[in-house]
C-alpha cells in the first residue's frame, strides 16, 4: 500500500487536498449550504460533477494554503533565527505570525551548520546558477539539493533519498493541515466572539447577522472546534518541525556521502 | 585571484580585528572558499600568537568590505568561527552585505553561541568589551 501511495504521488496530493477540504468545510461556519440554489438542481444531483468540482476546489485551495504556510513558516524562521535586516519586530505582526506560523525550528549545532553549509556549497557548485542556495527557502534547498545530486551519487545513497522524500511529504502535510486547522479555529473563535457580543448587545449588527444570515452553531460546538483545531495545529506544526529536522539530517548525510564519493559521475 | 582579495589585521583594545575585502567576481571563482578560509584563519592565528592572549584577546571582529556574498564567504566565516570559539573567544562580523544576510540565517549560523553580527566596529567593540 505504501509503495502504491508513493508511486502515484498520493502523499503530495493528499498534502494539498486535505488542507483544502478543511478550508472549504470551514465556509459552512459562514454560509448556509444551498447547493441547489447555487448550481441548480440538475448539477447538484450529479454526483460525478459535484465530486470532481469538490476535489478541484479543495486541491486549488490546498495549493494556496500550502504556499501560504511555507511563506509564513519561512518568515517565522527568519524572525526566530534573527535575520538582522527586514525583521518585523512589531508586536502586531509578531502575534499573528506566531499564531498561524509558529514552527519547531531544527536544533542548530556546529555539526548541523557544517552539513547545511555543505548542502549550500553543493547547490552553488552543481546547481548551474551561482548563489542558488540563497534564492531558495530552507526546505526548497534540501529538495533541490537531492534532485541535483540524485544521479551523481552512488547507489548506497538511494535509501537516504527515499526516506528524505517520504519525510518531505509528511512535512508538507503537517504544515498545510496545521495552517488550515488554525484558520478553522480562528473562524470558530470569531463566531464565538460574535455570539458573545450579540448576547451582550441584542440590538447590535452581530445579533441580526447571527439570527438572519449565518448558519446556526451552538457555543459548545464552536468552542470544541476552536480547541481541537488549536491543539491539532500546534501538534502538527511540531510534527512539521521535527520532520524538517529529520529531512535536514538525512540530506546532511547525503552531503557527507557526496564529500566522501565526489559526485563527478552519472549513474 | 589573489589580487581581488585582501586580508588585513590588527590588535585593538585587546581584540583581534580583521578586515576582509574582495571583488564580487571572486565569489564565482573555483576554490575561493578554501582561499578565503585559509587567509582569515592564518591572519587570526598570527595575531593571537603575537599578542599572547587573555580570553578577550581571543575574540575577533571580522569586518567585511564587499557588496556581495555567497557560500565561499560563509565558509570562511564559519571556519574562522570554529577557530575563534575553540580558543574560547567570540566572533563578531561587521558590515556583512545586508542583501545576503539570508545566507547566514538560512544556514543557522546566527543561532550558534559565540557568533553575532554588528552594524559597525564601535558597536562590536563595545559589545565584546562588556563580556
Amino acid at each position: 500500500m505504501k509503495e502504491v501511495i508513493e508511486k502515484l504521488g498520493l502523499t503530495e496530493f493528499l498534502a494539498y487536498l486535505c488542507p483544502g477540504i478543511i478550508v472549504l468545510m470551514s465556509t459552512f461556519l459562514w454560509v448556509r449550504p444551498d447547493l441547489i440554489g447555487i448550481v441548480g438542481q440538475e448539477i447538484a444531483r450529479n454526483q460525478i460533477i459535484m465530486g470532481v468540482s469538490f476535489l478541484l476546489l479543495s486541491y486549488s485551495a490546498g495549493l494556496i494554503i500550502a504556499s501560504w504556510a511555507a511563506a509564513g513558516a519561512h518568515l517565522f524562521i527568519r524572525t526566530r533565527m534573527g535575520t538582522p535586516e527586514g525583521t518585523h519586530k512589531i508586536l502586531i505582526t509578531l502575534i499573528p505570525l506566531w499564531w498561524f506560523h509558529w514552527l519547531a525550528v531544527p536544533r542548530q549545532t556546529r555539526n548541523i551548520v557544517e552539513g547545511r553549509l555543505r548542502i549550500a556549497e553543493g547547490l552553488d557548485s552543481y546547481g548551474g546558477l551561482p548563489g542558488l542556495s540563497i534564492l531558495l527557502s530552507p526546505w526548497d534547498n534540501l529538495t533541490t539539493y537531492r534532485i541535483i545530486m540524485f544521479n551523481r551519487m552512488p547507489d548506497k545513497a538511494e535509501p537516504l533519498f527515499k526516506e528524505a522524500d517520504a519525510v518531505r511529504g509528511r512535512r508538507l502535510f503537517a504544515l498545510g493541515v496545521g495552517l488550515a486547522s488554525m484558520l478553522l479555529s480562528s473562524e470558530a473563535l470569531l463566531r464565538l466572539l460574535m455570539a458573545i457580543v450579540a448576547r451582550l448587545r441584542p440590538a447590535s449588527l452581530f445579533s441580526r447577522l447571527l439570527e438572519n444570515h449565518l448558519p446556526p452553531a451552538s457555543a459548545a460546538v464552536l468552542l470544541s472546534i476552536a480547541v481541537i483545531g488549536i491543539a491539532a495545529s500546534f501538534g502538527l506544526r511540531q510534527v512539521a518541525g521535527r520532520s524538517w529536522e529529520y529531512e535536514l539530517l538525512l540530506t546532511c548525510s547525503v552531503a557527507r556521502l557526496a564529500e566522501q564519493f565526489p559526485p563527478n559521475r552519472e549513474k | 585571484m589573489q589580487d581581488s582579495l585582501s586580508v588585513t589585521g590588527r590588535s585593538e583594545r585587546g581584540l583581534v580585528v580583521l578586515t576582509l575585502a574582495y571583488a564580487p567576481a571572486l565569489m564565482f571563482a573555483p576554490n575561493t572558499a578554501e582561499l578565503l578560509s585559509k587567509s582569515v584563519v592564518t591572519m587570526y592565528e598570527t595575531l593571537v600568537n603575537q599578542e599572547g592572549s587573555s580570553d578577550q584577546g581571543r575574540s575577533c571582529i571580522l569586518i567585511i568590505v564587499a557588496k556581495t556574498a555567497g557560500s565561499p564567504i560563509v565558509r570562511a566565516v564559519f571556519e574562522l568561527y570554529k577557530v575563534v570559539t575553540d580558543a574560547g573567544g567570540e566572533l563578531m562580523v561587521v558590515d556583512y552585505p545586508s542583501a545576503y544576510s539570508e545566507s547566514l540565517t538560512g544556514l543557522g549560523i546566527l543561532a550558534l553561541p559565540g557568533f553575532s553580527l554588528a552594524p559597525n566596529l564601535e558597536d562590536a567593540m563595545s559589545r565584546l568589551a562588556q563580556k
